[in-house]
């Protein structure tokens, strides 16, 4: 025999060595290992051949743990290394103490979690295994389209911090899993514990079913009360229940302890590496080590059926009778094991008349059926027929009973479906007696079984793969020992029978401690003797893939399976067939996505109005932000809303933004006990009504107050609505203005997407909204028509975008919102802003301390969509069907080249190591880099390739809605290559990070080349572009990184920046910087690159606007200003600027906000290294 | 004699000329003496001769300022002179201030300068965000047709130091 070793090579089985290091372990701890213990332990291992060293260590440590815990913990330790069994054990101790749930995080650090909870630290803990899974499956992709070479390569990559894959943590693109309709779960229905298959489970759950995907037909119901057995044998909730179109061929995975499971191809099994998790696609998953549970079945004991409680109607007839339809019927049954192989029989070898709602039960064997008459004839007081069932053809005998409530006992009751490969078991048969379940396999075996004479198995063949299952579920149960269950076509010497059914197949061993199931005339006549129980069945474990095959495409069960189901459960897993399997995570979260989708198509679900476009705005925003890792950019959002304003309130709305549009109680009562009318509230307000009573009544009105005002309040108030007409939004008694109304949209939408979504492990949606100019408006909507055939009006859409700013600047002064991150887009060309009016009011807004992005570019071609992605918009074509999530545009992948790390491997590998080598010849220098970088960006594209491959599988297999339901095409999203490390590259080179021409010439050299090899590398599925990345939580990453393997890395800082500057030079000067982020360095960059200017103190207008059209004329294009906004500990007082002493109640603590990178944030929920960067970064300050 | 300045202290500026991108240059050799002064060491001899060149190389280096800010006078006044002049021939959008600690400037001045504040730093009245300070920021304001110490058109625009821009806070009730 051989095992397995975990480099994949292959040993003979030594069982000395095996010996003494169970001894070592012993010893180590001061214990003494006798020898019977050792060979109990050695000869009571479950070894096979090829079995991984892995599994023995697992068995022999699953026995040490049952007899000297401490051994088996120093057993462990041989084979754990210390920093695995840290990783972890100490996570969860780590997040527990972490300062706040960033700093916890070792996965995905720039989780904009507020607050950590438990729900934050379980959301992190799978991360894990998702970081494997998706490097494996690149991995595994770029094997198969280019070689194993460059697969452990990209892994040699990543590992060696050249590169870095961004969102490993999170599926970026979900991928939903599916099961073939005929797996069974058990689960907890209304209280009700349940067997049956996922098609069957679906029926029967009441709830509406959903249709969620209309073109690829996905349904879905949202069950309250269905619990489904997960690890552990506990329930766990299942919030949504799925069935789609299946497009995938099937494959059954079956594992060594007889086991099976019928999923798609691309299922991601779960595996178990070294006890660690990890997921497999199915078609890849031989070998592996999948986890048994427990099938620990607690029959609840029922023993009667009441007959009142199942039939629609009856007439009593006596104590112990009903009457119903035209039979007489015992009231109550006996649920025993005759009942049981009554139905066992029928599930084997019956059939129903639907049309006389009778049953039939087929048998060769005479005598068999008289018997199972006497049975009947026992249990429901009468009895059926038996005769021939074609004398001239058949040998056979039918049953017939033809009693219409045995009928619905048995469809309605038990839900014993029609046709042989629907039968199963009654769903419910654990609710009744173990007894109950004896008779029901009894039944099976008489009907549908055959016993090996002279053995001691039985085998069962079925054309319900359902059936079998649950038979295979109880056998366990009954202490018997599955075989490999078979599936096969059947075979017939008699043409006539030949059909394409698909036949399910399992052989149950007994053992000399099974149940004995006499029950059944086979099984008493042939089953004499019993297999010794070597191996008792264990309950939960491991065990190994032993087959992976295609169900035959030909074969009835893909025709069975026309439709697939899936689980969604809270836990993400569930059991089926004993395994425990993954549920899917993302499709959950799609319908609202369609619903609003086909709306703006014109279908039913479609948002009619501004209050249910608000609502579903939200929610699709959930809906998209769950299946995508990065930011959710929705540049149209002012253009839908503004249709929707029109429609509600017309097309000049904005010009009655002051005119009432809610008239509230008091309001009402003023107005028609005066018969004065205004639609005016400054008018209103300065009003006389005449009498004290009435004038009051408007003061009460005006102020937002339930109370009278006193003099103080009412002049402060009337003086404030004079200097600024606007100061009345709302109204005390509900009375809104068409304004106020608006804000109160704003307020609703704001506040949605800044709350955690669960599906996003407690982050917040990463939402951004665009603002456009005219002339940028223009272009972008110019063509565009609504739907309903309108088409979008700048005047009122400008109208929604100045209020919402406004508005957006002033509620961050009562609470710091941190979504959506803004973008301000303008049109610079020949110098000067086409639309100066917007310059303006962007200055404007500056300088009454709004923080947003400034992107200027000079034709409307490109669309900031990201915190700082520009994509090219190839065509000026819109999709009618969203306009929400907007151009279709952004990166679907990103890999990031740590630059600080190859320049040094450069200069170490090509130039002797000299730092001076720049200085020396700079054209040879950066020639000779070129070559270097090279072979590395050539194997970026094929990792991006391999990459992209994956997503258009995915794409094609309808797996990714988002993009199937034309939010988003795949071909019109970019391959990312990002720049991190090129400071520290420049400065290892003895460079100063300032606007000088040695620096401009060494960024523009690499960049340059990488945007020309981009071009060179495009396809027509492949676009790359290059992007200086935020690096939020990589920047950290990597100088840590370097520092650890010997690099140089600069000195006092933690951090590589994310900017062409240094962030804490105190010495560059704001021009500068725009000056950096200028033309010649942003033109290679497609993808963009960020100017965050720091400032100590906000500025004045004029001065906003100087430094508008300076970044305009140096072709800075995008770029914003950080203010560190305050916020008082004591009273919670928001000022935009920085400050330390608090105006309001003189507290001296604060909390400060700023960008971590692109989006505002509490400094003190920042990661513990980006505190300290933060602590770093210097706020331009004026001289003293 | 001539006129020096402090490399390592000029920087572009915010706050000492309102509504402007200014480069703030320290200029040496100060004559004033006020009492409590924030920069004694720009009494002394130090930093580096100011030349029309090393004016050209400022601005081109700083380009994106639109004013450039003497802050003193120094101790040569036609080499002072020349180089504001040399500024104003030159620089066509750059506009040209002086930070002068005396109470009264030469009638040039008024055709050199787009800004001239005077008056010396007093503690007692404190700094020009102060609205007691005695000090005076007077702007050649094109559209202005008003008349001030300065002269016509020179408007005297200290109240700008005051009036903070509109920066929105939480109300304080």
């Amino acid at each position: 025999m051989e095992v397995r070793k975990t480099n994949g090579e292959f040993e003979p089985y030594d069982k000395e060595k095996l010996k003494r290091t169970i001894c070592a372990a012993y010893s180590s701890v001061g214990d003494e290992c006798n020898d019977v213990l050792l060979d109990t332990v050695i000869n009571n291992l479950y070894l096979y051949d090829k079995i991984s060293t892995a599994e023995i260590r697992r068995q022999v440590e699953e026995w040490l743990m049952s007899v000297n815990k401490k051994a088996a913990k120093e057993y462990i330790r041989f084979y754990v290394s210390d920093d695995e069994l840290k990783k972890r054990g100490d996570f969860i101790t780590d997040y527990i103490r972490a300062t706040n749930a960033s700093t916890g995080s070792s996965y995905d650090a720039n989780a904009n979690v507020a607050n950590k909870n438990i729900a934050t630290l379980n959301a992190e803990i799978p991360k894990f295994g998702n970081i494997k899974f998706n490097r494996r499956n690149t991995a595994a992709r770029i094997k198969k389209l280019y070689s194993n070479k460059l697969s452990k390569q990209y892994i040699a990559d990543l590992e060696n911090h050249i590169l870095y894959k961004h969102d490993e943590s999170s599926f970026g693109v979900n991928s939903p899993y599916t099961y073939s309709s005929k797996e069974i779960v058990e689960v907890l229905y209304n209280g009700k514990n349940l067997l049956l298959p996922l098609d069957l489970l679906y029926d029967i759950v009441d709830e509406d079913e959903k249709l969620v995907n209309n073109e690829k037909v996905v349904y879905q119901k949202e069950p309250w009360h269905l619990y489904v057995k997960d690890r552990d044998d506990e329930f766990t909730r299942v919030t949504k229940l799925t069935r789609k179109k299946r497009h995938r061929p099937l494959l059954r995975i079956k594992t060594s302890f007889g086991e099976d499971v019928v999923v798609t191809d691309n299922h991601p099994m779960i595996q178990y590496i070294d006890n660690i998790e990890n997921t497999i696609e199915a078609k890849d998953s031989l070998g592996i080590n999948q986890y048994r549970v427990g099938t620990k079945i607690n029959f609840k004991g029922c023993n009667t059926i009441d007959f009142k409680k199942i039939l629609p109607t009856w007439v009593d007839v006596e104590d112990k009778f009903i009457k119903y339809q035209q039979s007489v019927i015992r009231r109550e049954i006996k649920v025993d094991r005759n009942l049981g192989y009554v139905i066992g029989f029928f599930v084997g070898d019956g059939n129903y008349n639907n049309t006389s709602k009778s049953l039939g039960f087929t048998q060769a064997d005479k005598e068999i059926l008289k018997d199972l008459n006497n049975k009947i004839y026992d249990i429901f007081g009468i009895a059926g027929k038996i005769k021939k069932e074609n004398e001239k053809t058949s040998e056979k005998y039918v049953l017939r009973l033809a009693n219409q409530y045995v009928y619905e006992l048995f469809r309605g009751y038990f839900k014993i479906q029609d046709k042989a490969w629907n039968k199963t078991l009654p769903y419910n048969i654990l609710e009744f007696n173990e007894e109950f379940a004896k008779g029901c396999l009894e039944g099976l075996i008489d009907s549908d079984g055959s016993i090996k004479p002279n053995d001691s198995s039985i085998s069962i063949r079925l054309s319900s793969r359902a059936c079998v299952l649950q038979a295979t579920y109880l056998f366990r149960h009954f202490g018997y020992s599955i075989g490999n269950t078979k599936q096969s076509l059947p075979f017939s010497n008699n043409e006539s029978y030949k059909t394409n059914y698909t036949i399910w197949g399992i052989t149950a061993t007994k053992r000399v401690d099974s149940t004995v199931l006499d029950g059944s005339f086979k099984y008493r006549d042939n089953i004499t003797t019993a297999k010794e129980s070597f191996l008792k069945y264990k309950p939960v474990g491991y065990c190994k893939i032993t087959s992976v095959d295609e169900i035959e495409p030909e074969s009835s069960f893909y025709d069975l399976n026309e439709y697939i189901y899936d689980i969604t459960t809270e836990t993400h897993t569930f059991t089926s067939n004993n395994i425990l399997v993954h549920n899917c995570v993302a499709i959950q979260s799609y319908p609202f996505l369609t619903d609003g989708l086909k709306g703006l198509g014109g279908l039913s679900a479609a948002p009619e109005n501004i209050d249910s476009y608000c609502g579903m705005f939200v929610n699709l925003i959930f809906a998209v932000s769950s299946q995508f890792a990065g930011a959710v950019a929705c540049a149209g959002f002012f253009n839908m809303m503004d249709a929707f304003a029109r429609k509600e309130w017309g097309d000049d709305y904005n010009k009655y933004a002051n005119s009432f549009y809610k008239i509230g109680h008091k309001l009402r009562k003023l107005l028609n006990a005066s018969h004065y009318w205004t639609s005016n509230v400054e008018e209103l307000a300065s009003h006389d009504f005449g009498s004290d009573e009435l004038n009051k009544l408007r003061d009460e009105i005006v102020f937002e107050s339930e109370r009278p005002l006193t003099e103080d309040e009412l002049a402060e108030y009337l003086e404030k609505v004079r200097k600024d007409p606007k100061y009345t939004l709302k109204l005390g008694d509900g009375t809104r203005t068409i304004r106020g109304q608006i804000h109160q949209y704003f307020q609703q939408v704001v506040y949605g997407i800044n709350q955690p979504a669960a599906a996003r492990g407690f982050q917040s949606a990463f939402v951004n909204f665009g603002y456009f100019d005219k002339p940028y408006f223009e272009g972008m909507y110019g063509e565009f028509v609504f739907p309903d055939g309108r088409k979008p009006q700048w005047d009122t859409v400008s109208f929604l975008q100045k209020e919402f700013m406004k508005w957006f600047n002033k509620e961050r002064t009562r609470c710091v919102l941190t979504f959506p991150v803004e973008t301000m887009s303008m049109l610079y060309v020949d110098g000067k802003y086409v639309d100066e009016e917007y310059a303006d009011f962007t200055a404007e807004m500056l300088a009454e301390g709004h923080s947003f992005f400034i992107y200027t570019s000079d034709s409307p071609d490109t669309l900031s969509s990201c915190c700082r992605l520009s994509n090219k918009i190839q065509e000026n074509t819109f999709t009618f069907t969203n306009g929400l999530t907007g151009e279709q545009t952004g990166s679907k992948s990103v890999i990031t080249l740590n630059f600080s790390r190859i320049m040094q491997n450069y200069v170490n590998e090509k130039c002797d190591g000299n730092r001076d080598a720049f200085k020396n010849d700079k054209e040879k220098f950066m020639e000779g880099f070129k070559e270097y970088l090279n072979p590395i960006l050539e194997r970026v594209y094929k990792y991006h390739t391999a990459y992209n491959s994956i997503l258009w599988e995915l794409y094609e297999a309808n797996m990714l809605p988002v993009y199937s339901a034309g939010f988003i095409h795949l071909n019109k999203q970019y391959l990312t290559l990002g720049i991190n490390g090129m400071n520290e590259a420049w400065m290892f080179l003895g460079g100063e990070c300032t606007y000088n021409k040695d620096y401009l010439y060494f960024t523009t050299q690499i960049t340059g080349y990488m945007k020309e090899q981009n071009a060179l590398h495009r396809t027509r599925k492949e676009m790359f572009n290059t992007e200086f990345v935020p690096a939020e939580n990589l920047g950290i990453k990597n100088y840590k990184w370097d520092k650890k393997d010997g690099y140089w890395v600069p000195e006092g800082r933690n951090c590589y920046t994310s900017y062409f500057f240094l962030p804490d030079d105190t010495n560059i000067s704001v021009l500068d910087k725009m000056k950096l982020h200028g033309r010649e360095n942003v033109s290679s960059l497609d993808g963009g690159s960020a100017n965050h200017i720091q400032l100590d103190h906000h500025l004045t207008f004029e001065q906003y606007r100087k430094l508008l059209d300076f970044a305009g004329e140096v072709g800075c294009n995008y770029w914003t200003v950080n203010v560190k906004n305050s916020e008082c500990k004591s009273c919670g007082y928001i000022s935009k600027e920085t400050i330390d002493k608090c105006p309001k109640c003189g507290g001296t603590e604060f909390d400060y906000w700023t960008r971590i990178i692109g989006y505002l944030r509490r400094v003190s929920d920042f990661n513990e290294g980006r505190q300290i960067e933060e602590g770093k970064r210097y706020y331009s300050k004026d001289i003293e | 004699m001539s006129v020096k300045y402090i490399p390592e202290d000029t920087t572009v500026v915010f706050s000492e000329i309102p509504d402007e991108i200014t480069l703030a240059v320290n200029i040496s050799n100060c004559q004033n003496n006020c009492k409590g002064c924030h920069s004694p060491y720009l009494k002394e001899d130090r930093g580096c001769i100011l030349t029309c060149d090393v004016i050209d190389g400022l601005i081109e280096r700083n380009r994106g300022i639109t004013c450039f800010c003497f802050m003193g006078e120094g101790n040569d006044a036609d080499g002072f002179r020349k180089l504001a002049e040399h500024i104003s021939e030159k620089w066509e959008n750059v506009k040209i201030g002086v930070y002068s600690g005396r109470e009264n400037v030469e009638k040039w001045y008024s055709e050199v300068f787009d800004y001239v504040k005077i008056g010396p730093y007093m503690p007692e009245y404190g700094p020009l965000d102060n609205p007691e300070t005695n000090q005076r920021l007077f702007y050649k304001n094109p559209i202005y047709s008003g008349v001030s110490e300065m002269g016509k058109g020179w408007e005297d625009v200290t109240y700008k130091f005051w009036s903070k821009p509109k920066i929105l806070s939480g109300e304080i009730v």
